[in-house]
């Protein structure tokens, strides 16, 4: 019947508490042990007492004493992977923290790139700025004439002004 | 509405569209009056930036 269920399962596990005997004689049969040790699922046992061992357990993947034991085996199993789960769960939470402070430092950068580029900063600092007539910042004298317009920039106003001589 | 906004946020367009102000500004070709708009443009898409790493942050922080 588990076979032909279509179900996939994790486990068969046959279990039968303390008895007599012949209460536990079953565990012996051969067709159940057949069905046992041809089982497509793992199959775990945990039959009668301690001191007990029968057919069935010989042919099952795996056989503890009691049904007790087999519960704890199954606490075990489930406690293993909740943990490793667990473990998945924190990586995944701390490379996506990482990855947050990847991103939020690249924004950081780019703005400190544009602030320290912007050349109005220059002007709180004392400095002056000269632009030529289309406003684009002049770095040297190269390109100027004498007559050409220019314009000087301060923190708190700006200067038309004549380029007089260049030297 | 704001949750939604934040998440219809292009960052990774945002992002490029930061790089590209930087490189302007950087270049002494630039005009002034075009740098002061650009550089009031970033300050828009870097506050855009901020809020969304925020939100997403706290999305899933609140799981």
């Amino acid at each position: 019947m588990i076979e032909t269920s279509g179900n996939r399962y994790d486990a068969v596990l046959v279990m039968r508490g303390g008895g007599s005997e012949m209460d536990l004689a079953c565990f012996d049969d051969y067709d159940l042990c057949s069905a046992i040790a041809r089982c497509p699922f793992p199959v775990l046992t945990a039959i009668g007492h301690e001191r007990d061992y029968h057919i069935a357990d010989m042919v099952a993947n795996m056989f503890v004493k009691t049904p007790t034991a087999l519960a704890d085996v199954f606490l075990d199993i489930t406690k293993a992977e909740d943990e490793r789960i667990s473990s998945y769960d924190n990586r995944l939470y701390r490379a996506f923290l990482a990855k947050i402070s990847e991103l939020s430092s690249k924004v950081d950068c780019l703005e400190t790139r544009i602030q320290s580029n912007d050349p109005r900063n220059v002007l709180k600092r004392g400095f002056s700025l000269a632009l030529d007539e289309k406003g684009v910042k002049l770095t040297g004298v190269k390109g100027l004439s004498a007559g050409d317009r220019i314009r000087i920039l301060f923190a708190d106003g700006s200067v038309e002004a004549t380029v007089d001589k260049i030297s | 509405m704001k949750k939604v906004m934040e998440q219809t946020f292009d960052y990774s367009k945002a992002v490029e569209e930061l790089e590209k102000i930087a490189a302007k500004v950087e270049d002494s070709k630039t005009s002034l009056d075009d740098i002061g708009a650009l550089v009031e443009r970033s300050h828009e898409l870097v506050e855009g930036c901020r809020r969304y790493l925020r939100s997403v942050r706290e999305t899933i922080e609140s799981k």
